[in-house]
């Protein structure tokens, strides 16, 4: 069988993925160490993101895009069967932790924009549409769902490690680099979107945490 | 049946230690006194974040802070801990420490008044600034009296 390389990750989806996972890392540091200035502002660069990645997963690239990956437990069940798409992106499978770590994270950034502290010396930027009551319920499902996106992101690193050392496939490369060498001459790669989708979506993700930041004045 | 109960045992905040029978109705008033300040000193902080906040909205607001600084010395009796079978974050160390727990609550009660005082000032950063003060007050006493939540 040929080998060729060709395109799997646009740039926009591998700056958002490492963007994210230095962000994460970073929100949690400052919330562990209660710097809540800096936990309040890379918050809201993780709702940029995401915003962003949803917007994106309707118009850009085909493999950023939700029905490009998203599909039905048959889908699934065929993959796991060990039937080959012969197409590169997220299988089947993969695309539930996607879901699930998209899911997780819009619920995390959601809930830590209504989250009140106890002391009431922190307060998320929209805060002040909630009681504190419901601030503090807010602050509570911010604390569970992190829960939540640990493990995601350890079960994440554990399919990672699987490909790497049991079916000898490097899945962090791809998403460095942007391309991965596959076999069979009939895999297309990646089609990228234009330029100007890319600037629309980062205009829209932008303008909307601005205003998300300036408290949501209606 | 629960809200005669509850007025009865705010009207009688002060003879508390007579009532210990009933842990878990004293650590249920307790709770929505802590709660209701709470309420009352975000209404205060997401007046500070309009344009124009409402002096009146503050000054009532600060009302229930004040109160609640005269009233926090009789939410505690003995037997309302973690030892009364009833969920509550109260430590402890609230009975054992007792000094540094009322040191805790006068620090409370002193920044409370001084709050109080700017919020008639009606000077907005000021208020800022005390809403600040106060909420380290707060800070300081649940850091070392109130339980992480599970």
């Amino acid at each position: 069988m040929s080998a060729k390389v060709v395109a799997v990750w646009d740039r926009p989806i591998r700056s958002f993925h490492w963007l994210l996972v230095v962000l994460i890392g970073f929100s949690w540091w400052t919330a562990e160490t209660s710097r809540m200035d800096w936990h309040q502002y890379s918050g809201l660069a993780i709702c940029f993101l995401l915003v962003f990645r949803i917007l994106w997963g309707f118009v850009g690239s085909n493999t950023a895009r939700f029905s490009h990956f998203v599909r039905g437990p048959a889908a699934i069940l065929r993959h796991l069967g060990g039937h080959d798409s012969g197409r590169v992106g997220h299988n089947p499978l993969g695309a539930l932790s996607v879901v699930a770590l998209l899911l997780t994270l819009v619920i995390q950034v959601a809930t830590g924009l209504f989250a009140v502290d106890v002391d009431g010396l922190e307060s998320g930027p929209l805060s002040h549409y909630v009681s504190f009551q419901q601030g503090r319920q807010a602050a509570a499902i911010h604390d569970a769902s992190f829960t939540v996106l640990q493990g995601l992101i350890v079960l994440h690193l554990a399919a990672i490690a699987f490909y790497l050392l049991v079916k000898r496939d490097n899945l962090v490369r791809p998403m460095v680099t942007g391309s991965r060498t596959v076999s069979g001459s009939s895999v297309a790669g990646m089609e990228p979107a234009p330029a100007w989708r890319f600037l629309l979506c980062v205009s829209v993700a932008a303008l909307f945490v601005w205003y998300v930041a300036k408290g949501f004045p209606l | 049946m629960l809200k005669p109960l509850i007025a009865a045992l705010i009207l009688a905040a002060p003879a508390a230690p007579l009532l210990a029978q009933n842990a878990a109705a004293q650590i249920s008033v307790r709770h929505k006194a802590y709660e209701a300040m709470g309420d009352a000193f975000k209404k205060i902080q997401d007046e500070l974040r309009k344009p124009a906040p409402s002096q009146a909205v503050m000054q009532q607001s600060v009302k229930t802070i004040t109160d609640m600084a005269t009233r926090q010395y009789s939410l505690f009796p003995a037997g309302t801990g973690p030892t009364s079978g009833v969920k509550t974050l109260a430590k402890a160390e609230i009975w054992t420490q007792t000094a540094k727990f009322k040191a805790a609550q006068d620090k409370f009660a002193a920044e409370a008044g001084s709050f109080s005082r700017i919020v008639a000032s009606g000077d907005a950063a000021r208020i800022r600034d005390g809403a600040r003060n106060l909420g380290q007050a707060c800070k300081g006493c649940h850091t070392d009296f109130r339980a992480e939540k599970k």
